[in-house]
């Protein structure tokens, strides 16, 4: 399941760097790749990028499962555990939990989610207050955030949606429907 | 007693003393403490301190109603001399002159002085032309338009000039120096000397004097006494509206007093017919006990304040009931019975709790009530402004709680209740009046549930504050259900796809499918409480219609229907939401087809426009089973459908309904059972901006 050729792209959401600065250092040599024959696209090799970022001491915990991570917040903890399970059964995805706005707020910092499934009516605050500040921390700014709620009022999707939020999805759902979302925000095939 | 010869005036002067004058007049006129406490409180040199938090016309009525009271011995003597009448009117006309003056030249705080001192510096013209009624018509008539013309012929033809009159009345009744001098100060000034209020006060008298003269008030033929400064002009000009309209409406009011004592006699009246025939306060006692309505304690306070005055031989008696409300409800028992409210009576309070204090559990105890206490009450004083005797208080005690009192104006020497007596009767109004108290508070309780119960019974049928509370409940239902319900399809489609048994994966299928239909229902029932907000814009009818018809085609022909849509106009449009058009469209054309479903129907769409009222009338109309008038009666009903379960939800009239309300339209159903139903939609046809071209 694990990549062994990434795209500049990648290499960039892996090392939280800009997908320029990646291309400058393939460029210059520091990152040890190749281009697609037939064309100007390059590719970097697992175990060049591993040695790039023991280099430059890049954590390599964003590399290590190649999964990606998902943050489910939900109060009822009966979501959370379905949610849990089933991603977990995909095996593309690393999950933690949390049941607050609060939690959601620790879990993002310590785990730096590539996505994170929201409850919109939390115990402290509402989803929208969360998608607000994570959106306000320039390094959470590729995180994909899907607001799931029980109630699907057109004014607060809109107020949703400006907070931050990249799409949103109404329960009860489709469970095909909510990883076919995750899996084209993320880019996995 | 006047004699009037060739056109002189002829007065008592020729063979009478000025004194002896004086005293035919004074002969009616004794202390009043009470209107003497009103002008003190009023007039005092500092009267902001008193007077700030009563209001201006409650005092200004109250002074009135107190010198009225003293005056009507003159009244009574004149009959209905016109002239006397006249004076009255020009009095309130001053008053209202000097105070309307001192709170344009901001000086509120002198306004009730103003009023007392306008107001009752007419009281010597006023005695001297109730004795002499003929000549002193005959004396106005010929000297008013003469500056100091009339004192001047009052001196000369009656022997007495009414500012001495007032003066003697007024020091009788026992008001103040200050006030005299600054009633009659235009004309005697001593006292006023260094004190700038009393001088501000007898410039805004005779100022509004001139003025009210200047106004025709009062008098017959005006010329004027003196030249106006242009301020003074500017000034009257100002308050001459209120002015204006004063030779009317002053009668009026009084009238209007008058029809006001009136009422609150009738309300006495009605409140209690009993009236007490004993003499001795025993059997007073007892037929009060036996008499007297326990159910109100107004009703009680009359009864007591009967009694009272009969027990305690006293000309007046006022009953009150206290209680921890602000204002205690009270019944004057005298020459007129009335009600009377005794509001932010502090010292009164303070007395009776001084009473509780000092009271031995046995014996009652009579109190007298010093002035002050009558002039810090406004209704007090009015109530017992003619009353010469001191009063006395006596406490009405319930189980070591003060719950009332009577007030009375003391006849020791007719007085015949004993000591023992007394207790008697304070015993018998204190059971009464606890009994009241006891009822009223009942009854108070049982209003206040009434009262809730009403208020819920008004937001329960309150249409727009009954889906305000459906739209609450159904979003708090949506959040409640849709989490289980989501923890029910998820769970059911992940068993179902790892499961391989066709018939497990089916039965999963079903689970999740019946969950959401569960969500559904709680959606629409949220969608009918709480629409969204239309998005109108102009639809041609015949584009929309086409564009249904298609769709409910698959539905006419399984029902064996034809849908004959009679409309070709491309003129006829309508502006609204073109979504929940669709959705009112539907939900009207599915109800049809259904009712077509049993027999070879046929469903007619129609439209005319009411030019009148930009507005335009669909109608669709079917030849179905129809409804019987308890099921129209209920069409728009949420949940409300005569159809057997599970053929629908019956959300989809109620809902359409809504849509076209919250669209500025009407819709109504006409039908009749077996034989068809027809919807008429009256839709807006023009944009708000537009309508009425």
């Amino acid at each position: 399941m694990l990549k062994s050729v990434y795209t500049t792209g990648e290499v960039a959401q892996i090392c939280k760097v800009s997908q320029q600065t990646v291309i400058r250092c393939f460029d210059s040599g520091r990152l040890k790749g190749f281009r697609v024959p037939g064309s100007r696209f390059r590719r970097i090799p697992r175990d060049s990028l591993v040695t790039f970022m023991k280099e430059n001491e890049i954590p390599l915990d964003h590399l290590a499962s190649g999964r990606k991570r998902v943050l489910v917040v939900d109060d009822d903890q009966a979501i959370v555990d379905m949610f849990s399970e089933l991603l977990e059964r995909d095996g593309r995805f690393e999950v933690r939990t949390a049941s607050t706005g609060y939690d959601a707020g620790m879990a993002t910092q310590q785990f730096h989610p590539d996505v994170m499934l929201l409850d919109f009516k939390l115990p402290d605050v509402n989803g929208n207050i969360v998608c607000r500040t994570i959106r306000n921390q320039p390094e959470f700014e590729h995180m994909k955030i899907i607001i799931i709620s029980g109630v699907a009022d057109p004014d607060e999707i809109a107020e949703l949606k400006s907070a931050g939020a990249d799409d949103f999805i109404r329960k009860p759902f489709e469970i095909e429907h909510v990883i076919n979302r995750m899996s084209e925000m993320l880019n996995l095939n | 007693m006047l004699a009037l010869s060739g056109g002189e005036v002829a007065g008592p002067s020729r063979n009478t003393s000025p004194e002896k004058l004086l005293a035919a007049i004074l002969r009616h006129v004794g202390p009043a403490p009470a209107l003497a406490g009103l002008v003190d409180v009023v007039c005092a040199p500092r009267p902001a301190q008193h007077c700030g938090a009563v209001d201006l016309d409650r005092i200004c009525d109250a002074i009135t109603r107190a010198a009225d009271a003293l005056l009507y011995p003159f009244y009574k003597l004149a009959g209905s001399e016109r002239y006397l009448n006249e004076i009255r009117v020009r009095a309130r006309a001053t008053g209202l002159s000097a105070r309307a003056i001192l709170a344009e030249r901001g000086e509120a705080a002198l306004a009730p002085a103003g009023f007392a001192c306008g107001y009752l510096r007419r009281v010597g013209q006023i005695a001297l032309c109730a004795h002499f009624p003929k000549a002193y018509a005959r004396l106005m008539g010929q000297s008013a338009s003469t500056p100091g013309g009339v004192l001047a012929a009052e001196r000369n033809a009656l022997g007495l000039d009414h500012v001495i009159a007032g003066n003697r009345i007024a020091a009788t009744w026992g008001l103040s120096a200050r006030f005299r001098g600054i009633a009659w100060g235009a004309h005697d000034a001593t006292g006023t000397v260094n004190d700038p209020d009393a001088h501000t006060l007898s410039y805004v008298l005779e100022l509004a004097d001139a003025l009210v003269r200047r106004a025709g008030i009062g008098i017959p033929d005006y010329t004027p006494l003196r030249a106006f400064t242009p301020e003074e002009t500017e000034l009257g000009n100002r308050i001459a509206p209120s002015l204006h309209g004063t030779p009317g409406e002053v009668p009026q009011r009084i009238a209007d007093e008058e029809h006001g004592d009136a009422s609150r006699n009738a309300t006495v009246a009605d409140v209690s017919a009993v009236r007490f025939t004993a003499t001795d306060p025993r059997s007073l006692a007892e037929q009060f006990l036996d008499q007297a309505d326990t159910s109100d304690t107004f009703a009680v306070c009359v009864a007591i304040a009967r009694v009272a005055q009969i027990a305690f031989n006293a000309s007046t008696a006022i009953a009150f009931a206290a209680g921890a409300d602000q204002d205690w409800p009270a019944c004057v028992a005298g020459v007129h019975e009335r009600r009377i409210t005794l509001a932010e009576c502090d010292t009164l309070r303070a007395m009776l709790a001084d009473c509780s204090a000092d009271r031995t559990a046995s014996s009652p105890c009579l109190h007298e009530v010093p002035h002050a206490v009558l002039r810090t009450n406004v209704e007090l004083a009015e109530a017992l402004a003619h009353e010469t005797n001191t009063c006395q208080l006596l406490p009405i005690a319930r189980q070591g709680e003060m719950i009332g009192g009577v007030l009375f104006a003391d006849n020791a020497s007719a007085n015949r209740a004993t000591h023992q007596d007394v207790q008697l009767l304070v015993a018998a109004f204190g059971a009464a009046l606890s009994a009241a108290r006891r009822a009223q508070d009942q009854q108070r309780t049982i209003d206040t549930l009434a009262a809730s119960n009403q208020a819920t019974t008004d937001t329960a049928s309150d249409p727009s504050q009954r889906l305000q509370l459906l739209a609450a409940m159904a979003a708090g239902a949506a959040h409640e259900l849709n989490n289980p319900l989501a923890v029910i399809t998820g769970r059911a489609q992940m068993l179902r796809n790892a499961s391989h048994d066709e018939s497990t994966r089916k039965a999963l299928g079903v689970i999740s499918e019946h969950a959401h239909r569960a969500s559904e229902i709680v959606s629409e029932l949220l969608a009918y409480a709480k629409p969204a907000a239309p998005q109108p814009a102009s639809v041609t009818l015949v584009r929309c219609l086409d564009r249904l018809r298609q769709r409910w085609q698959r539905d006419a022909v399984k029902s064996a229907t034809q849908i004959d849509v009679r409309i070709s106009d491309h003129a006829f449009a309508v502006f609204v939401d073109p979504e929940q058009l669709d959705t009112v469209m539907d939900a009207v054309m599915s109800n049809a087809l259904i009712a077509c479903s049993q027999r070879d129907g046929r469903v007619i769409i129609n439209s005319f426009s009411q030019p009148s009222d930009d507005t335009l009338v669909v109608s669709i109309g079917d030849n179905g089973c129809g409804m019987s008038p308890e099921v129209l009666a209920h069409a728009f009903d949420p949940f409300f459908s005569h159809r057997p379960a599970g053929r629908g939800r019956g959300l989809g009239l109620s809902r359409a309904a809504r849509l076209v309300e919250i669209n500025g339209g009407r819709m109504w159903i006409d039908s009749t059972e077996d034989s068809g139903t027809t919807v008429h939609l009256a839709l807006p046809a023009r944009a708000p901006e537009d309508r009425g071209r």
